[in-house]
């Protein structure tokens, strides 16, 4: 006969029960197994759309998140040591072309190494960098300006200055070279942007020399992930004397807010919430039902803290499996749903697990089936409070008690004496679940809405506002010109 | 001899909607060690509040309980815990067997919940003597009534108790089985030397006690 080690009773008579009520433990999982997809689903459907979400951000911002202006060797070798800072990318600037130019923003002629190019996100249209002396790739929309046909291979004749400052100090140097690539356009960024700091025109050093000394040295820079703090601190240390500008600080035509978050937000809590009831009602019930059970154990003289531990074997066993379920289940719905998400979303989500949301799922389950166990064990302590004390089962009719017919809520909390307040959590329980669909279905309405109009505009769902620079009187003939070279732009409006 | 159980003036209400009942009145009984005592009385007379009392399952609203010497509303829970897992047993009308556990396991079921492992030879001796030894490894619903019940004596003496309670023992035995049971009751009593305290409808139960204690209204009549 096999042994059984006293020390796990607790655990052995969980384990006996859970297999003994297999309707209530197959109740249990669903409902719990159901309420983990759901919620992984949403946890999952949320990081993907804030992934896309930042990725089209940096196909207009670029990756870099601050640049350091006119640095020097110490702020470049401070800033390259930082062990906070994930990337950073040095642009020389060498001197700018002659002519006209946008307020302060220059057409620059210089360097850029590969980290640069990288966190800039520029692309090359056609071509390739500049692997001698002799070759320059330049930006599409200052090709076209300067009049040329945009072919590689071309002679490009540049009047360059070796100054960046207005009025020029210097005459300019007329030097040419091989157009060996054209960098797809990034000129419109410049409003939105701090891309005026971007070369337009790239050589490699040697051809730089040719113009004169480096004017400029500016580093691009993007942190690690989770230290967001290090600008701040770069920007009070003593050893930094540059200075450190934001990206897409003002002028920014994206709002920083996620689509849909919010809403996705609010059905996580409302499903927590009914899952959280209708698990309390299960379990309670089931507590109420081995009332026999509790006291018999209570007279063989086991305390109270042991009978919270058999439930709490129960809870970990139901939580174990639904949360592994609920993930896989969660996570499978993600993947074969992500069409559909894209399409409404209207944003590029990449098919990609995140493991964040995976981890947030469990502790979102766990929370939920510990606060259902938690207060399901309160029903325990009544039941061995009261001891043999003969209970009122006579159940007091209520006034409007079609409410409480209808609603699932009732029944938890049905027993509490305070009928006002009862009354008060059912109307407010049902409105709020009402409140949070009805907002949620307008936020939808509303994001499809904008992202239209915005289509209309630009193409790309981006609108430039000129009501931010309140010193220019109005769009500019330039400026209606360069925006209209933008591949995929079909017209431009003044509004 | 030692009074193992005194209650002094012991007072119990039961609250039932608007109304509030007396189960206990100035209630008073002392139980001698080794004494057999039966309570009988009619139906609400107050026989299973007063054992749920001695018995440590509830608190009295007034009045003193001592068991063994100590005064019970002065113990904490833990300490009350202690006396049920050590020094109580308890035989209920109903058996409570638990279905999962084989007939060993629930003998032994007042040893694993206060974690202590069970004496081997011991148990197998009160096995032998209720006649369930050959039938330790069956389970509940594989036996009747009678045999039920006789497994509920064995575990009631488990933990050697120096009381055991029992809550109308052959209420749902026949008659014959229910003299079985009588008589394994009193062999535990005179082989363990326990003091039993037994609440009974059934006078032909109560002839086996030493003493017959009528109960009405919520007092010792």
């Amino acid at each position: 006969m096999k042994k059984m080690n006293p020390k796990n009773i607790e655990w052995n008579l969980s384990y006996k029960r859970i297999k003994k009520q297999k309707k209530y433990s197959i109740q249990i999982l669903c409902i719990s197994i159901l309420t983990c997809a759901i919620i992984q689903l949403d946890l999952q459907m949320t990081s993907g759309i804030i992934d896309a979400f930042r990725e089209r951000k940096k196909e207009v911002y670029g990756e870099w998140e601050r640049i350091m202006v006119e640095t020097d060797s110490k702020d470049r070798s401070v800033a390259r040591d930082n062990p906070f800072l994930e990337k950073t990318g040095e642009i020389n600037i060498y001197g700018v072309l002659e002519g006209e130019y946008l307020e302060n923003k220059q057409w620059n002629i210089g360097t850029m190494d590969e980290e640069a190019w990288k966190l800039g996100r520029l692309e090359l249209r056609e071509g390739n960098l500049p692997k001698n002396a002799n070759e320059i790739a330049m930006e599409y929309s200052m090709l076209d300006l300067l009049g040329y046909k945009e072919k590689i291979g071309e002679k490009i004749t540049l009047r360059i200055v070796p100054s960046v400052e207005f009025p020029y100090k210097e005459k300019p140097v007329e030097l040419s070279y091989t157009l060996c690539g054209i960098i797809k356009d990034y000129q419109i960024n410049w409003d939105i942007s701090l891309r005026h700091r971007l070369p337009t025109g790239i050589v490699t050093i040697e051809g730089a020399e040719n113009i004169g000394n480096p004017l400029e040295t500016h580093m691009l820079i993007k942190a690690r992930t989770g230290y967001e703090t290090v600008y701040e601190e770069m920007e009070k240390s003593e050893d930094i004397t540059c200075e450190i500008v934001e990206n897409f600080s003002d002028g920014s035509l994206i709002t920083d807010k996620i689509p849909y978050e919010e809403f996705l937000i609010n059905i996580r809590i409302l499903i927590a919430g009914a899952a959280v009831c209708v698990l309390f009602i299960t379990i309670s019930h089931s507590i109420d039902e081995r009332e026999q059970f509790w006291k018999f154990l209570y007279a063989l003289g086991m305390e109270k803290k042991q009978m919270f531990q058999i439930i709490l074997w129960e809870a970990g066993i139901y939580s174990s499996v639904s949360i592994i379920l609920g993930t896989i289940l969660g996570v499978g719905i993600y993947i074969i749903s992500l069409p559909v998400l894209k399409m409404i979303a209207r944003l590029n989500i990449v098919p990609k697990i995140f493991g964040k949301s995976i981890l947030y799922g469990i502790l979102w389950g766990e929370l939920i089936i510990g606060i259902s166990y938690f207060f399901s064990c309160m029903r325990l302590n009544r039941i061995l409070k009261s001891g043999g004390e003969r209970r009122n089962k006579k159940i007091k009719k209520r006034r409007n008690s079609s409410i409480s017919k209808f609603t699932p809520f009732s029944i938890v909390i049905h027993e509490w004496r305070y009928k006002g307040v009862r009354k008060i959590v059912q109307i407010l329980l049902i409105s709020s679940s009402i409140s949070i669909l009805l907002l949620g279905i307008l936020e939808v309405r509303n994001k499809k809405e904008n992202l239209e109009e915005f289509k209309q505009m630009t193409g790309n769902g981006y609108s430039l506002d000129m009501a931010d620079f309140p010193e220019l009187n109005g769009m500019r003939k330039c400026d209606i010109r360069l925006i209209s070279q933008i591949a995929g732009v079909e017209s431009v409006e003044i509004y | 001899m030692k009074a193992v159980i005194q209650f002094k003036n012991v007072n119990k209400k039961y609250q039932l909607g608007q109304k509030s009942i007396t189960a206990l009145r100035n209630f008073s009984i002392e139980v001698e060690e080794g004494e057999f005592v039966a309570i009988m009385g009619r139906s609400g007379s107050g026989k299973s509040t007063f054992l749920k009392i001695a018995g440590t399952l509830e608190k009295p609203d007034s009045g003193e309980v001592f068991l063994n010497g100590r005064e019970v509303n002065k113990l904490t829970e833990k300490q009350i815990c202690k006396i049920r897992q050590k020094h109580v047993g308890f035989v209920f009308q109903q058996y409570q067997l638990l279905p999962e556990y084989t007939v060993w396991d629930n003998v032994c079921m007042p040893l694993y919940i206060s974690h202590d492992i069970p004496d081997y030879q011991y148990l197998q001796q009160v096995l032998e003597r209720v006649g369930m030894w050959e039938r330790r490894k069956d389970y509940p619903d594989q036996l009747s009534g009678g045999e039920q019940q006789r497994v509920a004596i064995a575990r009631a003496m488990a933990a050697k108790p120096e009381i055991i309670f029992a809550d109308e023992p052959t209420g749902n035995l026949d008659y014959y089985t229910g003299q079985e049971v009588m008589q394994m009751i009193c062999m535990s009593r005179e082989i363990y030397r326990q003091t039993i305290v037994m609440v009974t409808h059934d006078i032909e139960s109560a002839n086996y006690a030493d003493r017959i204690v009528m109960i009405e209204d919520g007092r010792l009549r």
